[in-house]
């Protein structure tokens, strides 16, 4: 069964397909909001907020991508909080200098690192990097969503999207390869 | 494709699989090993963000979440109008909803949310200021209320009080080393009935009622008069302006005209005809301030001068000032010198003066204004042969539809820039750009609403036309 199909079912009462919504974007939901926000009770209250909303207003959905819709109120909501906290939403437009051939990242992190080694490696990483690259990345490689489901969830074109996305990754590469020379460093040592 | 756009399109992981299954790029990774380990790298940050999404959240969410149906549902029921906010909920137990005798659930109760310490009690504070603000403004008004009534209260004590004791009969030659103190009278017809043994009441007490044991006893004309009812209070005194005293000694001091009862004028306030009008008949009421008369033939001109208010030299005035009151300001510093030439002007700068003036000299003040409306703020008007020709223009447009001066100024244009003029329409605001033309010309010959002036050839020349 397809998700929108699943909604259809925990919409009618059905608490089976409410747990399986559950359970398909509760984790997501929960690591999107715990890597923007870096608390997790505050995590878990807006990941509450965002399936009280869609229980809510589960008339209104009746067509498009359930993760869409889902996404775009978890976006709003963190972008509510951050003006809560008087947080403007400042697009960086620097873009690191190109990777030096010699110091790739790909280079350093391939067959080097196991997959939570990886995962450890993003989350310092994110740490490091600005609110809306780190809202986007979350959007996209944590939810899931693909450039037009971002573009689409943010109302931006989608070359914007792409471009942002394309900056964001860069940023982020830019923090891993630091982390992972101070790494180096101190194997070496 | 070249490598950056293969590292575009890789981006995105939720389609990365299916973009490795192109033929284009799978055609371009075998070419190409720098974007074959591109393609490595994105599989494993695309694993690396799948083991963090993988990670289970904390129990007490799945808790919270699956409940949400269930509690809406009850505070549906119990309150379907009034919803909630979303956080600061408090828990409602909610009953079973089967039938299990043996081990029944316990109520699920909604826990609670965490609650920013400053949404506990902001409601309140906003209330509070809001009480706080309404009491400081009845404070407030009831102040200004009060201060108000003692400002009438001081006002009716003025004028309840006698006149000057001047009408008074004093006799010092008994007391001389007393300081005497006039007894308020009670009325100016009481006080001229008392005799001349009426004597002074002295400060001292004792004096005092010496003083009052030895007046004479009152005559019934005097009692009389006190039975009656006081007349009405003497009106205060009035500023009484004297003209022909003062015209007489153009010399005098100003301290000793202020020595004369004072009248109070009646001022207008325009520039060059300022008049003060004087209501002997009325001076016992408050002075009137009106402006300069509109209807200058009816304006009394008596044999008397007028009394004029010297007007500070203030910035130049526009055109539509002489119908408006103008402001009194301080003397600007060539009007203090001229004045202070003046034996009957010797005051600072930014006080008004009463002085009295000549028709001459209210003539030239008029002329050395004039001066100073030419060098106003506003522009000076146009000249009248640019406003002749503007209606000219407008007039033959609105008949004919085509300005022969502004057809003329474009095939002048057109002719001196032959070579670079095409048949058809004309964009003048190119010329603009090409420097044929100025801004200023431009507007001039712009062609009336809706229509557009097109070259037309006509033999050698260029005709314009409009369409």
């Amino acid at each position: 069964m397809t998700p929108e199909e699943i909604w259809q079912e925990a919409a009618g009462g059905s608490q089976k397909a409410w747990t399986e919504v559950y359970r398909m974007f509760g984790g997501r939901l929960y690591q999107f909001f715990l890597k923007n926000t870096g608390r997790s009770g505050q995590a878990m209250d807006m990941a509450q907020e965002v399936f009280e909303r869609i229980w809510r207003h589960r008339a209104v959905f009746q067509s498009g991508k359930l993760q869409t819709w889902i996404f775009r109120i978890a976006r709003n909501l963190l972008i509510d909080e951050w003006r809560r906290r008087r947080r403007s939403e400042i697009l960086v437009d620097e873009v690191p200098e190109c990777a030096d051939p010699q110091s790739r990242v790909e280079t350093m992190v391939i067959d080097r690192l196991a997959r939570e080694e990886m995962a450890k490696l993003i989350d310092a990483s994110l740490a490091k990097v600005s609110e809306d690259d780190r809202l986007v990345i979350g959007l996209v490689y944590l939810g899931g969503l693909s450039f037009p489901e971002l573009a689409d969830v943010m109302e931006i074109p989608l070359g914007t999207a792409k471009t942002r996305v394309r900056q964001a990754r860069l940023r982020l590469e830019s923090h891993m390869r630091d982390q992972m020379q101070g790494r180096s460093a101190g194997e070496a040592i | 494709m070249n490598c950056n756009e293969f590292t575009e399109k890789i981006l995105d992981h939720a389609l990365l699989e299916q973009t490795v299954a192109d033929p284009e790029v799978a055609a371009h990774l075998d070419e190409c090993p720098v974007c074959r380990e591109r393609l490595e790298f994105e599989r494993s940050l695309a694993e690396g963000f799948n083991a963090i999404v993988a990670e289970e959240p904390p129990i007490e969410l799945a808790g919270r979440v699956l409940n949400i149906p269930d509690y809406i549902a009850a505070e549906e029921k119990s309150a379907p109008s009034a919803r909630q906010p979303a956080i600061a909920r408090e828990p409602v137990a909610i009953p079973p909803d089967h039938e299990d005798p043996v081990s029944p659930p316990a109520p699920r109760e909604r826990p609670l949310r965490e609650v920013p310490w400053w949404q506990a009690f902001w409601f309140k504070a906003g209330v509070s200021f809001a009480a706080a603000g309404f009491l400081l403004a009845i404070g407030v008004s009831q102040m200004m209320n009060t201060g108000s009534g003692v400002a009438d209260k001081n006002m009716e004590l003025a004028r309840s009080s006698p006149p000057a004791p001047s009408s008074l009969k004093t006799d010092l030659s008994d007391k001389p080393a007393v300081a005497a103190v006039p007894a308020p009278a009670p009325a100016d017809g009481a006080a001229d009935g008392v005799d001349a043994g009426a004597e002074v009441v002295a400060m001292p007490a004792a004096q005092s009622e010496m003083m009052m044991a030895a007046a004479p006893a009152e005559t019934e004309e005097s009692k009389a008069r006190i039975g009656t009812p006081a007349e009405p209070p003497a009106p205060p005194p009035v500023f009484k302006a004297q003209p022909d005293a003062v015209a007489a000694a153009p010399s005098e001091p100003l301290a000793a005209t202020r020595a004369q009862p004072p009248v109070i004028p009646t001022v207008s306030a325009s520039v060059a005809g300022a008049t003060v009008k004087k209501n002997e008949q009325d001076s016992e009421k408050p002075p009137v301030v009106i402006g300069e008369s509109l209807m200058p033939g009816k304006t009394k001109r008596t044999g008397r001068q007028d009394t004029q208010l010297a007007f500070a030299k203030t910035a130049p005035v526009s055109p539509a000032a002489s119908v408006q009151p103008k402001g009194l300001t301080g003397h600007a510093a060539p009007q203090v010198e001229r004045e202070a030439a003046r034996p009957e002007s010797v005051r600072g700068v930014g006080e008004i003066l009463l002085l009295e003036t000549s028709e001459k000299e209210r003539n030239q003040r008029a002329d050395e204004l004039a001066p100073d409306f030419e060098e106003g703020f506003a522009p000076p008007p146009p000249s009248k042969s640019a406003a002749e020709a503007f209606r000219k223009d407008f007039i033959e447009e609105s008949a004919t539809g085509v300005s022969p001066r502004k057809q003329a100024r474009i095939e002048e244009i057109m002719a001196a820039h032959s070579s670079s003029i095409q048949a058809g329409k004309l964009d003048i605001d190119q010329w603009v750009l090409y420097g044929w033309i100025t801004v200023r010309e431009r507007i001039r010959i712009a062609p009336p609403h809706g229509m557009k002036w097109v070259a037309v050839r006509s033999g050698n020349a260029w005709k314009a036309e409009l369409r």
